[in-house]
Formats: structure tokens, C-alpha cells, sequence
């Protein structure tokens, strides 16, 4: 299975790719931080699953860009993993799809396992909109407006 | 090396073709209609933003245009950029055959990067 990790920090993603080591399987892993994001090249479309950090972090905020990466993958009929490290919503009922940290390397494991195994993963549009309430960030600056930042004057 | 850009703010225009002119002859689009019969002049690579109209914020020409050049001119790698991070955006503009999505502000020393790995694989 081609793993792709996205998470906000090089040492998070180096801690979770030891865990995959081992994971088992014929893997092919991709590790990224938000601020690669920036490059997306045609190889992500190739990945099977997607293992993210629900929330991306800024300078000055923070945002769920993580689950919009999450919920493209499941739209696009891939499997997906979210990230994060808050209490978890009860309300949200498939369990395999969320990973918290810190946690244990057999949680992940059997949870990636189990995914693999599925056919596929579904999201009711209740279940998408009970994630979207609990990642609710997308703070937007300037939205009305394009940025055309310096970037050669 | 013939590179066509097409974006509908003079500004980045400017600042692109001046970053790449002593690499590659740049061409400039500001629409789609520019950017078609542009390519129709012959161009090796083409790196186009999504959002081709300031005024409409649903405009999507960007993606038209990648969709016109791969059925016409399938041959000539493109390269998309887009001012909006929605991940549903790049996957669209990969799906329809774009070689890597950029975010703006682009970084300079990246793009040069892969428009050297884009221009050497179709040597």
C-alpha cells in the first residue's frame, strides 16, 4: 500500500514513519509537511492512502487543511487517516480512521491493517459534516482578495 | 526552450517571464483566448494559473485551458498555479493531466527546479 504522511512537523513524521516500519506489508511511504503542500506534484494522486494532521499550522493560525486533504482522499475513493491530539468526538463512530497522538504503535498499526483490508471507505454526508464541526478552523486571510506577495521585485 | 505563462495579473507576468527570460523564450497570456492561440504557435511547456479573472471568483479558464491543451497539444507538459490552497483544486488540475500544482507566492528556486526536471525528461 503507497502511504503518503502529511503532517505539520519533520519530527512527527519521522516518529510516525518508524512506526510504520512496522506496519508489515509491501509499503511505499511519502512523508510530507504542510509547507511542502505548497508543491503538490502528480505522484500524490498515485498514493492509496493518506495519513494527516486534521489541522495545518500557521504563522497565525491554524486551519483544517488536513481535512480537506483527508476528505479529497476519501472523495477520490481512497482510504484515509486523520491526526490529531484533542479529546475525541464521540458523536464520530468510525474509530478507524482517526489516529490520536501521542499513541501506541499497535493502535496504529491494527488501524492501518483493518484499513487495508477494507474495500473501501464511506462518509456519510452526516459523518462529513460531524468532522467538519469538530475540525472547525479555515481562517482565510484576506479571502476576498488574491495575495500577490512579492516574490521577484 | 519555449514557455508559454498564462495568468490574468500583469504583476506576476512581469515578475515570471523576468525570473525565466535568460532560460527560456516566455510567452505571456493574460485569458483564455490569448493562452489558446498561443499555444497554437507551438510552446514546450506551459505553467498556468487556475483563476484566470480577478472579478469572478468561480472563474476556472485556468482549468479550461489545461483541458483544451491536453486534448490538442497533449504533448506539452503543464504546470499549474493557483493563489488557493482547496486540495480539490489540484487533484482536478492533476486529473486533467497537470504535472505538479504550485501555491502562490511561488517560490522561484522550486519552480526552476522542476521545469529543469519537466524540460530534461522530454529532451
Amino acid at each position: 500500500m503507497r502511504k503518503l504522511l502529511v503532517t505539520n512537523s519533520a519530527e512527527l513524521n519521522a516518529s510516525l514513519l518508524r512506526y510504520l516500519r512496522f506496519c508489515g506489508g509491501n509499503n511505499v511511504e511519502i512523508s510530507r509537511t504542510f509547507a511542502d503542500m505548497f508543491t503538490i506534484p502528480r505522484e500524490i494522486l498515485e498514493m492509496d492512502l493518506v495519513i494527516v494532521e486534521a489541522y495545518r499550522i500557521l504563522e497565525k493560525s491554524i486551519d483544517d487543511y488536513g481535512l480537506d486533504i483527508f476528505l479529497s482522499f476519501i472523495r477520490m475513493g481512497k482510504k484515509g487517516m486523520l491526526i490529531y491530539n484533542q479529546i475525541q468526538d464521540s458523536r464520530f463512530k468510525i474509530e478507524g480512521l482517526l489516529f490520536r497522538v501521542p499513541g501506541e504503535m499497535n493502535e496504529l498499526s491494527g488501524k492501518l491493517v483493518k484499513l487495508g483490508l477494507e474495500e473501501k471507505v464511506q462518509l456519510s454526508e452526516e459523518d462529513v459534516k460531524l468532522l467538519k464541526t469538530w475540525f472547525p478552523f479555515r481562517v482565510v486571510k484576506n479571502h476576498h482578495k488574491r495575495q500577490h506577495e512579492d516574490f521577484n521585485r | 526552450m519555449k514557455i508559454l505563462i498564462v495568468d490574468d495579473i500583469e504583476e506576476y507576468l512581469r515578475s515570471l517571464e523576468n525570473s525565466l527570460k535568460d532560460e527560456y523564450s516566455v510567452f505571456k497570456a493574460k485569458s483564455l483566448k490569448e493562452a489558446k492561440s498561443a499555444a497554437s504557435e507551438g510552446i514546450d511547456i506551459a505553467l498556468v494559473d487556475i483563476r484566470l479573472s480577478e472579478e469572478d471568483k468561480h472563474n476556472r479558464d485556468g482549468l479550461v485551458f489545461l483541458e483544451w491543451l491536453k486534448m490538442n497539444h497533449p504533448e506539452v507538459p503543464a504546470i499549474m498555479m493557483s493563489a488557493y490552497q482547496e486540495f480539490d483544486l489540484a487533484v482536478e488540475a492533476l486529473n486533467l493531466g497537470a504535472l505538479y500544482f504550485l501555491k502562490k507566492p511561488i517560490n522561484l528556486m522550486e519552480l526552476k527546479g522542476i521545469l529543469k526536471t519537466v524540460t530534461d525528461k522530454n529532451k
